[in-house]
């Protein structure tokens, strides 16, 4: 029987990705849309089949199974504990929340109600993410010694709230809004790291660049420099005994090699792997987890983990010297 | 000396350039409370680093603007560019008097707004100064500067609100999309030219420089109902100026145009209008003869721009005139903190930052 699935905020995530593949999937229905601005879920709803159109979630909760939420991080909590109250299952779009504070009460709430909690972090159903770990040996590079990612570009995302630059709705800026992806990716293949120094350009307000340096348990060390006012190359990099293993952070599949000083092109991913298929690996994660009763690939403990990162990084933050509030050379009044 | 801490300000525009350094400089350095009018939640990733209040609104909502002006005790007008439905004219002109008419029913006690030395054409005889006439060119940008100017003096003078309007040039520094990363980029990938081998006077304005002015403008009594130009007030040419860019990128030197070269004038009057052109053949889904036209005119106009300039820089950087400052100086007690070198020290610390990876000045772990 196919899962009836609500899709709770109608911004740009929902329309451009998790409406199109609900709708795809033959374990699903798009059963309901939900926003605060209802002539906004009524569109949506009528262009795509037909679906429910609400204003809340309790209008259409009694014709679900389970909910997205694609709502801006500060309103997860109430809405995960809404949905669970009303015995829905919930794949939460990430950051899981705000603070982990608040990721703990959501999967209290989860667990007190007997739903699934799924983290939206869906790199995580990239294959060169969950293959990256074993590449490096199968092309005999040795151990990975370094960890090096950079993103950046002029931010443009079409935000309806401008949720992610309001620091009344969010609690940081470019690493939390895209950074968790990369960081989560980090803690995935290198555990919790033991040690961090990080640095950001905020003050007093949300950050647009980043600087964190990290060393992991096994003795890795790395580094992410993010940004979203710069160019910076979108990439990952393991620099090895012997070699380097690189990686578009976009990439499925596709990966370089460079050793001994030429450079091979592979793919570990199979030839009709896209990106429309790694969110539909999602979307199948959470259904079965539902069905099977077993926990999701990334549940609330996991979308809690990079919230615990990040709010370390927050907390022990290093104001960056931006060169555009350097002091002003003899200024007098 | 702090002027507005604990004053309320609005700044229009405070996503842009000029407009973020301001909002920055107000919180960091004056303490005054900041309230930003966002129109584009993705242009404010720079502003939104700092403790500002972000309202949602533009120029052309009304009900927005008397929101975001309510409380506020001077208003600093910033914005300006191209509506979606009506060009500057639209932005400038309708969206001034919008704001004009908030300033009005809350009571703002002084505005400020960033005009252009545009305002007053191409090619002034001699020294530029304050007096010399309002010159309508038929340019969208420049002819709004003009009618906009007028309605904020006259409002003022009718509605007794204290208005100061400032004329700045060629605005530079961190973040100068017109005057230090386009520049850049073109000398990075071949395509800046000289103008007359960089002879033509530059009368660039760093952008703490006008920064100051406006904090002077919105509190200074002696600025009320005045516009004031505004520069570097430096004697430098453009080769000075731009010289500085190109030795950052490690290149010794930099091609030419002739504006006495009746060739490169006329190739250089094509670029503009092939760019016209090509600005009204915009939009989709378009006929096929249409975009056939737009094709031919796209692959002309790119191959003129590996060679020529516009004729609008060709003008900008061929003028001989310098600007005269002493008015500011006069009434606004305006001196140019940034020199050349102190500007070019502070912009190029910023290019290697966030230009560094695309110019190749660094690599993406520094």
């Amino acid at each position: 029987m196919s899962i009836r699935i609500g899709i709770i905020g109608c911004g740009a995530i929902a329309e451009e990705m998790h409406i199109p593949c609900v709708l795809r999937a033959s374990e699903a229905t798009l059963s309901a849309l939900v926003d605060s601005d209802f002539a906004r879920a009524s569109e949506l709803a009528r262009i795509n089949g037909g679906a429910v159109a609400g204003v809340r979630l309790d209008d259409v909760a009694d014709q679900l199974d389970a909910v997205i939420l694609a709502t801006p991080p500060h309103t997860h909590l109430s809405l995960v504990q809404k949905a669970c109250s009303r015995g829905l299952h919930v794949l939460c779009e990430k950051p899981l929340a705000n603070t982990v504070a608040e990721c703990e009460l959501m999967i209290d709430a989860a667990v007190k109600a007997g739903k699934v909690l799924a983290a939206g972090h869906m790199y995580r159903f990239f294959p060169i993410r969950q293959l990256a770990m074993k590449l490096p040996s199968n092309h005999n590079l040795g151990y990975i010694r370094k960890v090096i990612a950079t993103e950046g570009k002029q931010y443009s995302w079409p935000t309806v709230t401008g949720y992610t630059v309001r620091r009344d709705m969010v609690p940081g800026g470019v690493m939390i809004n895209a950074g968790i992806h990369t960081l989560d990716s980090f803690i995935d293949w290198f555990g919790d790291p033991v040690d961090i120094t990080y640095e950001d350009d905020a003050v007093g307000g949300l950050e647009s660049n980043v600087r964190l340096r990290l060393n992991f348990r096994d003795g890795v060390r790395g580094f992410f420099r993010q940004s979203r006012t710069c160019s910076l190359p979108y990439r990952i990099t393991f620099i090895c005994d012997l070699g380097e293993l690189s990686f578009s952070t976009n990439s499925i599949g596709e990966y370089t090699i460079i050793k001994n000083g030429t450079t091979e092109m592979h793919t570990c991913a199979r030839e009709n792997i896209d990106h429309t298929a790694c969110w539909h690996a999602q979307l199948l994660d959470f259904v079965t987890s539902i069905r099977e009763q077993r926990p999701p690939l990334v549940d609330g403990a996991e979308g809690t983990r990079v919230m615990r990162l990040i709010e370390n990084c927050y907390t022990m933050k290093k104001a960056r010297s931006m060169p555009s509030y350097a002091p002003i050379p003899g200024a007098t009044w | 000396m702090v002027r507005y801490a604990g004053k309320q300000v609005l700044v229009t525009g405070g996503t842009g350039f000029v407009g973020g350094r301001l909002v920055e400089r107000l919180i960091l350095e004056e303490g005054a409370s900041v309230r930003v009018l966002v129109k584009n939640w993705s242009k404010a990733v720079w502003v939104s680093r700092y403790r500002a209040d972000l309202s949602a609104g533009d120029l052309l909502d009304p009900a927005a603007l008397c929101e975001a002006v309510q409380g506020c005790a001077v208003v600093f007008h910033c914005a300006s560019g191209p509506a979606a439905n009506g060009g500057y004219r639209r932005t400038n002109i309708e969206g001034t008097r919008n704001l004009l008419d908030a300033c009005k029913a809350s009571g703002v006690e002084r505005l400020v707004y960033i005009s252009s030395t545009a305002v007053h054409g191409p090619n002034p005889l001699g020294t530029l100064t304050e007096e010399a006439p309002y010159v309508l060119l038929g340019r969208d940008y420049s002819d709004s500067k003009v009618e906009t100017e007028k309605l904020i003096f006259a409002f003022g003078r009718d509605h007794d609100l204290p208005v100061s309007v400032l004329r700045p040039s060629f605005i530079w520094g961190p973040r100068s999309h017109l005057f230090t990363m386009r520049q850049l980029r073109e000398m990075k990938n071949g395509t800046f030219r000289y103008i007359d081998e960089g002879s033509g006077a530059c009368n660039a304005i760093y952008v703490d420089n006008l920064v100051d002015a406006m904090l002077r403008a919105g509190t200074r009594p002696e600025a009320v109902n005045e516009a004031f130009l505004i520069t570097d007030g430096l004697e430098i040419t453009w080769k000075d100026f731009f010289g500085q860019y190109a030795t950052l990128l490690g290149i010794e030197r930099l091609p030419s145009l002739s504006s006495e070269s009746a060739v490169t004038v006329a190739a250089c009057r094509l670029v503009d209008q092939l760019r016209g052109i090509l600005d009204r053949l915009q939009g989709n889904p378009a006929p096929f003869p249409r975009k056939v036209v737009r094709r031919t005119v796209r692959i002309l106009l790119t191959e003129l721009e590996k060679r020529y300039c516009s004729y609008w820089d060709m003008e900008k950087y061929a003028r001989k005139e310098r600007i005269d400052i002493s008015k500011a100086r006069r009434l606004l007690g305006y001196a140019p903190s940034y020199g050349l070198c102190e500007g070019m020290r502070d912009t190029l610390a910023w290019v290697k930052d966030q230009m560094g990876w695309e110019l190749g000045l660094t690599t993406h772990e520094e």
